[in-house]
């Protein structure tokens, strides 16, 4: 590319990517800015001191003691949602891709919960998961089981993971289901009239072909599960006890709950470099699928 | 405003005898009040005031009066009611970020201190000064000393006016203690023992509900109890970490066992929930905030409407004590409209209009709604409970130490420790363990107040 083209070239992309890289980037270095500072809510911005490193060597010493369980409980719930999403959303983008009889309607419900507004999402599971009064318990009284403590501490967590799974995967269904419906049908058709019954013909020629997109869906669920907020607020707050308490958790908690600002920001910047790492990963894979 | 413990036992004295002799009193504008008001409308009126609030019986019962203060004076109202866990983050958000859009917050009267560390309030002596000299009506100090002090005042100044005062006391199912021959609980051993012997007695039925929310919530519970035990999380005269005195330890333990009586989720429970469990008739005792009576016997939201009575919080080996917590009315330092604010707040605290805001929904904060034969024949058993508990509230004061530790650091510590008693209540350690742990981190936080002394 000539010097001239180049320039013409800059031109034309500077007005739409010089407000984008501005939008996410300056949000970025203020919060990474703030996290170097002993910024407390309520006060003014200007009364923040400098503190150097000392934000993420207070995070990751331990003295935070609800940091690293935030962590890893984060790490735990992503790597299990995941799982669950993707199979789950695997399984239901097969049964639409036969042609059912009511498709459009079975895809428009499977959507749903992908519509509910997160926050909602959680209070509507937490009155369905409620021991006393919750519907899920009545029904298990109806069929002769015990009612179990859903929100308690055995069990908070797996709520969370069942709320998440419910949420997002539509997602992977919807992804998985355009990967199924681009791989030519003539391969498959040739492999059945060879002798192959159908499921040799999904994992031998059908799966091997949609593995690209069921990682890139599997990243972007990673991305999904470990940014979740807003159902975990109002399902669990993060408790009892922490047993609950992920990553954006804490962070909202250190920020709004405790006011201290600077810190949370410290940990903002960790779940940011986590989830950059996952995003890398993603366009990584999705560039190699391309070429593929 | 320092107030003592024979201020205490004076007040209650003059509830009680307002209990048998107060006369009925027509509640109805005065002339020096709708003088007041005719001079708001002159200077106020046609202006726009906002509102910052929380879900509470005060501001449904200030909203069902809003639409009468709009036709006084000509001041619009717009309400933002938020949740009880985010209205502190929002005001101190507010403070940072220089939001000017509010003229009146709903303030947590038990965060003062931080209140006043981040200068969020307007300090108001001179605008009660100027009222109670052009209004003596309003009668500022007709409102509770107990509340005017600790929901109103930090470091004498006074910065917030009591809107919804409230200590905790214990309901009880009267049907079912008259059925099984029991009596309400006077002491801490009897509490435990009526939990244990209601618990699962009837087919759903639990000994007991609270909030037990671990954290915070389950920290301010406990702190309930300490003094009734000799315990404590700090001592609030010099800052020390009491965590593994044998008082605190005894405390908690004895805690942890109540809530072995309660239903199987109750490390979940925060205060609405506690509520709602014992409106639906699921326990058989309740213990928390007064100022939620009136959700008790709102037939809208409870099914025990007349089967329910009340006692002062049980007595423990150190006496008997209780909170002073809930809510006041102040002028957010960066709103622009004070003036209009403040006739508001004004209104809403009022003399004239209490007995109007109890009716409502309200919460009595004024000596003379709790002397009023209104408020005493309405419920006399809840009348004497509160009287009751008022005293106990008075206990906790006198002994020098409040409920929650005037420092802009208590959320902090409650948090630390509430977090810590959680890991016992969930069994995850034992209490001493579990104490012995919290020390460093509460240390630490101590430590810091130490320095800001």
């Amino acid at each position: 590319m000539s010097d001239k083209s180049r320039a013409r070239f800059w031109l034309w992309v500077a007005p739409s990517s010089v407000p984008l890289t501005l939008l996410g980037s300056i949000p970025v270095l203020l919060l990474a800015y703030i996290s170097l500072t002993s910024f407390e809510l309520g006060y003014a911005f200007t009364d923040h001191r400098f503190v150097g490193f000392s934000n993420y060597t207070r995070l990751f010493s331990g003295r935070e003691v609800e940091f690293w369980p935030a962590l890893w409980l984060s790490i735990f719930v992503t790597f299990v949602s995941v799982i669950a999403k993707t199979a789950l959303g695997l399984g239901v983008a097969v049964l639409l891709n036969k042609k059912l009889r009511f498709e459009y309607l079975a895809t428009a419900l499977i959507i749903l919960p992908m519509a509910v507004n997160p926050a909602i999402a959680g209070l509507m599971w937490k009155l369905m998961l409620s021991y006393d009064f919750g519907i899920i318990n009545a029904w298990l009284e109806e069929l002769g089981f015990d009612k179990v403590v859903w929100l308690g501490q055995a069990w908070a967590l797996m709520s969370v993971v069942i709320v998440l799974v419910w949420m997002h995967f539509p997602l992977s269904a919807l992804l998985i289901l355009a990967g199924l419906r681009n791989i030519a049908k003539d391969p498959q058709e040739a492999a059945l009239m060879d002798g192959c019954n159908p499921r040799q013909v999904f994992w031998f020629i059908v799966a091997p072909q949609l593995l690209p997109v069921i990682i890139a869906s599997s990243l972007f669920q990673a991305i999904l599960a470990f940014q979740a907020f807003g159902p975990i607020f109002t399902l669990t707050g993060g408790g009892p006890g922490g047993a609950t308490m992920i990553l954006p958790l804490y962070i909202y908690e250190a920020a709004f709950g405790l006011g201290t600002v600077g810190l949370a920001a410290a940990a903002a910047i960790i779940l940011i470099a986590i989830t950059s790492a996952l995003s890398a990963g993603m366009l990584v894979l999705g560039g190699k699928g391309q070429r593929s | 405003m320092s107030f003592t413990r024979r201020a205490f036992m004076l007040t209650s004295a003059l509830i009680t005898s307002a209990l048998v002799s107060f006369p009925q009193a027509a509640i109805a504008d005065s002339e020096e009040f709708s003088k007041w008001v005719d001079t708001v409308k002159a200077q106020e009126g046609g202006k726009t005031i906002r509102i910052l609030g929380l879900s509470h019986p005060a501001s449904e019962s200030m909203k069902a009066m809003t639409p009468e203060f709009e036709k006084a004076t000509g001041i619009n109202v717009e309400w933002e009611i938020v949740g009880s866990g985010e209205i502190l983050s929002k005001q101190f958000l507010a403070q940072t970020a220089g939001e000017s859009s509010y003229d009146v917050y709903m303030v947590k009267g038990t965060a003062l201190a931080e209140y006043d560390t981040k200068n969020v309030l307007v300090e108001l002596s001179s605008r009660l000064e100027a009222t109670n000299e052009y209004l003596p009506e309003y009668d500022f100090e007709d409102i509770h000393v107990a509340y005017r002090s600790g929901l109103g005042e930090v470091h004498g100044n006074t910065i917030a006016v009591p809107i919804a005062g409230e200590t905790f006391f214990l309901s009880y199912r009267k049907d079912l203690f008259e059925k099984y021959g029991k009596t309400p609980p006077q002491t801490m051993d009897e509490l435990l023992e009526a939990a244990k012997f209601f618990h699962e007695k009837e087919p759903g039925l639990y000994g007991i509900s609270m909030r037990a929310e671990t954290g915070r919530t389950l920290a301010l519970t406990w702190e309930v109890f300490n003094p009734a035990f000799g315990g404590a999380i700090v001592d609030q005269a010099n800052w020390d970490v009491k965590t593994d005195s044998p008082a605190t330890i005894r405390s908690l333990k004895y805690l942890l066992e109540l809530l072995a009586y309660a239903p199987p989720d109750i490390e979940t429970y925060s205060w609405d929930a506690a509520v709602s469990a014992y409106a639906a008739g699921k326990t058989a005792m309740w213990l928390d905030a007064t100022s939620l009576q009136s959700w008790l016997v709102d037939s809208d939201k409870s099914k025990v409407v007349g089967k329910i009575g009340y006692v002062a919080p049980p007595e423990g080996p150190e006496g008997r004590f209780g909170p002073v917590g809930g809510w006041s009315l102040g002028l957010p330092s960066t709103g622009t409209q004070a003036d209009a604010g403040w006739a508001f707040i004004v209104w809403m605290t009022s003399k004239e209009k209490a007995l109007e805001a109890f009716q409502k929904g309200g919460v009595p904060s004024r000596l003379s709604v709790l002397q009023d034969p209104a408020f005493a024949d309405a419920d006399p058993e809840f009348a004497s409970a509160l009287k009751d508990s008022l005293d106990a509230a008075g206990n906790l004061i006198t002994s020098g130490r409040r409920w929650i530790p005037a420092t802009s650091e208590s959320t902090k510590l409650h948090k630390a420790a509430g977090y810590w008693a959680g890991q016992a209540l969930l069994k995850k350690m034992t209490v001493e363990e579990a104490m012995k742990a919290a020390i460093p981190q509460l240390e630490e936080i101590t430590a810091k107040i130490k320095s800001q002394e």
